[in-house]
């Protein structure tokens, strides 16, 4: 991983040597788990849920992203998901869903700056 | 919209309809009479210009035989004389005589008489070139002499001396060439006649034979020549008998319209009378003008009746609509006449609609009505609802009687209101009976009141339970206070032994002290349900605070032989938080747990940090081998003012009132606590508590990446978790390190997993939180349950993107022994699998 691919993932919110440091400064395995990530379908699973108003899937799917963003050190999406499930459990679910169009547009920019760095 | 307004003018037009054929029956006679009066007054017209025509030219006729009698007066006298032989001048003589009383009879400038005498000009008026006139070519000359002794009459000619239009009457005298001759002026012509009056602005002309205008009457201000053409045109119409009819006309030299009437004179002259039709038709004009009068009128009338009417009709309208809306509300509306005991449906339901008509006698429709409500509620509804009630209610005038009841819709009952209204000045002898379904209001008020009632209960269950906390804690209170006084007795009585007063003194102390927590605790319990409790958070060492409060509970675990142990697990205990309340919290805890354990118990206390972060899960739990607690009365444990009965044979001092106060608190430090007991067994209470970690400048400088003498290597480990990425992630990390690594997508299938493995086959267990099928949390539970004998030891690590204080809880509460927060933090987790492996 060169210079340039670490600033287009950091500029993403991708804190990439927390990341390195948590798979033990082997790049391959965080370039094979970013690649991954683009795979994940939990954010469909999100949107359908908050589309259908089932606060409880919701939920289950926010935490679900939450805890994936934290492994992949995406701390733009992390604290995102993090005020996200707090509003769900506090059942705002209007506040939950108002932060969609947020979320989604930093979903796109991280998916984005991962298929520039290795599509 | 539109149809509504098509209605109204169709209404309207219906009720203005009669009005409008008679307008138009008067219009149409009215101008059909004007027309028969129009056509009857030309033809009177006609006969009467016609009779006008005649009696004037009977005048005119005469005139002209006075001149012509005049003439032959003249002519014969001349004659006379001749034969008496007298002379020229004796003759001439005579012919003045005669010219002066002719002047003296007709007036002097009536008639211009001369004479033609032997060739002579003689003349009455002697003009210049008398003598060189040359009569014999003049035309009435001519004319005399042809007709030989008859009075001939010229037409009108200008005259040359004065130039105006004149006749010449002459006539030859028989025995003689003496022509004898009057120029007669038109003007002179005139009708002097009184006999018949020409109607208003009528005009009379008198033409000679060619058609030359002698003389005419009435109309002013044009030329002579302009007439002259006028009255050709006239006279060419007369000739081609255009005119004849009664209803032709002319139009004038204004542009009026005339009719014209004329007859002519034997002498071929021609008298026209043009009579303007304005004049003619004054009276059927003046009919007209009534009829459009008459007929405005009632045009008038018929719009502003049209506009009352409308405006009526929408008023009726809104009246009607608003009635519509007010009836949409009731179901069913019936109109009761009570004199004569009948009804009329004016709504009604399907089913009543199916089962009785429109209109029928009243008993019919209460028995309809019997039908569909309970047979109790009928009697009451029949007595109710009878004609003699309804009699009574309007004589009363009570405006709104009625109530609620149940109604059978179908197969299910509903609640229905029933209303009778009236007015007794729209309809006298009946009333409005209504119908209005109230269930839903009904429910309402049945939940409210349940509600109610409820409230009720509880206030009273309350007052109820404050008044046994104010027995108890008066019974409470005494104790003591009897025990101060009793001992106070004892020491004025043993005053002289300081050995026994000594004693005394202690037991006042203890019982003073026991009065002193009490009325504490009480005040403290009031002031937490204010809520008046803030907390004062400031920086303090945890493990300072608990080591505080157990160090007083060590020396009585040694007096009453009991077994008291505090284990600490935790990375920093400078944390930031209110230690007094901290303080009560472990007091009332441990409090609880020596009054609830006998000799020989053991008591431990396990202080634990789940992980080394700047916001913490702080988890304390107090065990202890006791009596435990019934499972009915946990539920109870944290209520105010409540104490297990079962306890109170046994001399348990305090006010029931800790755990109270502790949940309050604990609570209010965003926390939990939990209790797990069993009666014979022992109690466990489980607070877990976040804090803010104070770091302190030393301490986080040594341990920052220390290779941790443990290794993991070789381990096996059951990983549960839904999420492809993380499973792979916490795989790989783990994997790098040596780990074994099994993988379960859910709780469901780690716990099969686990059932299949052999006994410690897995060193530990990471199980995720929440996961489909069975979560983390039941995962854990059921593990726990399983009978193998590794099932309670084997190590389960929660892995939780939540780390909430109610989290955590729920994690200790369901068996689990650890709690590692996601993103997972490798070294973190190390020291926690080497904790909890090293620990077995």
């Amino acid at each position: 991983m060169d210079t340039l691919q670490k600033q287009q993932l950091a500029a993403a919110g991708i804190n990439v040597d927390d990341a390195l440091a948590r798979f033990m400064n082997n790049e391959m395995l965080l370039e094979r788990f970013l690649k991954k990530f683009l795979n994940d379908t939990g954010i469909h699973s999100l949107e359908k849920a908050i589309a259908d108003g089932d606060a409880q899937a919701a939920l289950t799917a926010s935490h679900t992203l939450k805890g994936m963003c934290g492994n992949l050190s995406m701390t733009v999406l992390f604290d995102l998901f993090t005020k996200q499930v707090t509003a769900l459990r506090d059942d705002r679910f209007a506040d939950a869903a108002g932060m969609m169009s947020e979320i989604l547009s930093a979903y796109q920019t991280v998916t984005d700056a991962i298929r520039g760095c290795w599509g | 919209m539109s149809s509504s307004r098509a209605k109204k003018w169709i209404q309207l037009f219906k009720s203005l309809r009669l009005y409008i054929t008679v307008i138009a029956v008067i219009a149409v006679l009215g101008v059909a009479y004007h027309a028969i009066l129009q056509d009857a007054l030309l033809r009177n017209f006609q006969e009467l210009g016609t009779a006008l025509a005649k009696s004037y030219v009977s005048e005119e006729t005469n005139n002209l035989t006075v001149y012509e009698t005049l003439i032959n007066f003249g002519t014969q006298s001349i004659n006379a004389q001749k034969e008496m032989g007298n002379t020229e001048e004796e003759i001439e003589s005579w012919i003045g005589t005669f010219y002066k009383q002719m002047q003296s009879v007709l007036g002097s400038s009536t008639v211009d008489p001369y004479a033609i005498l032997d060739g002579k000009l003689i003349a009455a008026n002697p003009w210049e070139g008398d003598d060189t006139f040359d009569y014999e070519s003049a035309e009435w000359y001519q004319m005399a002499m042809e007709a030989d002794g008859d009075v001939i009459f010229t037409n009108v000619y200008t005259d040359s001396i004065y130039n105006k239009p004149v006749i010449t009457v002459a006539q030859k005298c028989a025995d003689s060439d003496t022509v004898l001759a009057f120029d007669i002026f038109s003007e002179n012509l005139r009708v002097h006649s009184s006999a018949i009056q020409l109607p208003e602005k009528s005009s009379y002309f008198v033409c000679d034979s060619t058609g030359t205008l002698i003389y005419q009457q009435a109309v002013k201000g044009r030329s002579w020549d302009e007439l002259q053409a006028y009255v050709d045109s006239i006279l060419v119409k007369i000739e081609s008998g255009s005119l004849d009819a009664y209803d032709t006309y002319i139009d004038d030299l204004d542009g009026q319209r005339r009719g014209v009437y004329y007859y002519s004179m034997s002498n071929g002259w021609i008298i026209i009378i043009t009579i303007p039709f304005n004049t003619i038709l004054a009276q059927s004009s003046q009919f007209a003008l009534l009829l459009g009068l008459v007929l405005c009128l009632c045009i008038g009338g018929i719009l502003v009746v049209a506009w009352r009417d409308l405006h009526l009709y929408s008023q009726v309208e809104r009246t009607n609509e608003t009635v519509r809306v007010l009836g949409n509300s009731y179901f069913a509306l019936y109109r009761v006449d009570y004199q004569n005991e009948t009804y009329e449906m004016i709504k009604g339901s399907d089913y009543v609609r199916n089962s009785i008509p429109q209109k029928g006698p009243y008993s019919e429709l209460i028995h309809m009505i019997g039908e569909v409500i309970p047979a109790d509620t009928f009697v009451e509804f029949q007595k109710s609802f009878s004609p003699e009630s309804m009699r009574n209610l309007v004589a009363k005038r009570i405006r709104d009687y009625g109530g609620d009841f149940l109604r059978k819709f179908g197969d299910e009952y509903r609640w229905v209101n029933v209303r009778i209204l009236f007015d007794e000045s729209l309809a006298p002898d009946e009333v409005v009976l209504c119908f209005r379904e109230v269930d839903q209001e009904k429910q309402q008020q049945f939940k409210e009141r349940e509600l109610l009632e409820n409230a009720l209960e509880n206030a009273k269950r309350s007052e109820k339970a404050k008044h046994a906390f104010f027995n108890n804690m008066s019974h409470d209170m005494r104790t003591p206070l009897n025990a101060i006084l009793g001992l106070s007795q004892l020491v004025r009585q043993n005053a002289e032994d300081p050995e026994k007063v000594r004693g005394y003194m202690d037991k006042i102390y203890y019982s003073s002290r026991q009065l002193l927590d009490l009325v504490n605790d009480i005040l403290d319990m009031s002031r937490m349900e204010q809520g008046k409790v803030v907390l004062n958070n400031e920086n303090f060492d945890l493990k300072q605070c608990i080591d505080d409060c157990v160090s007083t509970f060590s020396i009585q675990a040694e007096a009453e032989k009991k077994h008291f142990s505090v284990n600490y697990s935790m990375y920093s205990s400078t944390v930031m938080g209110d230690s007094v309340r901290m303080s009560q919290i472990m007091n009332n805890l441990l409090s609880n747990a020596f009054k609830f354990t006998s000799e020989g118990d053991s008591i431990t206390v396990t202080v634990k940090q789940f992980e080394d972060k700047d916001y913490s899960q702080y988890q304390i739990v107090v065990q202890d081998t006791g009596i435990g607690m019934s499972k009915e009365f946990l539920p109870q444990l944290f209520e105010p003012y409540a104490r297990e009965t079962t306890f109170s044979s046994r001399q348990i001092s305090g006010t029931g009132l800790g755990m109270p106060i502790v949940k309050n608190l604990v609570t209010q430090m965003s926390g939990q606590i939990h209790v797990d007991s069993e009666l014979g067994v022992g109690t466990t209470f489980t607070v877990t508590v976040p804090f803010t970690v104070v770091r302190e400048e030393e301490k986080t400088i040594p341990e920052p990446q220390n290779i941790p003498a443990f290794s993991l290597d070789g381990k096996k480990i059951l990983l549960a978790e839904d999420n492809m990425v993380n499973m792979e992630i916490a795989t790989e990390i783990l994997s790098m390190n040596g780990v074994e690594i099994i993988q379960a997508w859910n709780g469901q299938e780690a716990l099969s997993l686990f059932k299949q493995s052999k006994p410690f086959e897995f060193d530990a267990i990471l199980m995720d939180m929440q996961m489909p099928q069975m979560d983390g949390c039941e995962a854990a539970r059921n593990i726990r349950a399983l009978s193998r004998p590794d099932a309670r030891s084997v190590p389960i690590i929660a892995v939780t993107a939540n780390a909430f204080a109610e989290d955590i809880a729920a994690t200790t509460a369901a068996g689990m022994n650890a709690h590692v927060s996601k993103p997972i933090d490798f070294n973190i987790l190390c020291q926690t699998l080497e904790k909890l492996l090293e620990n077995k």
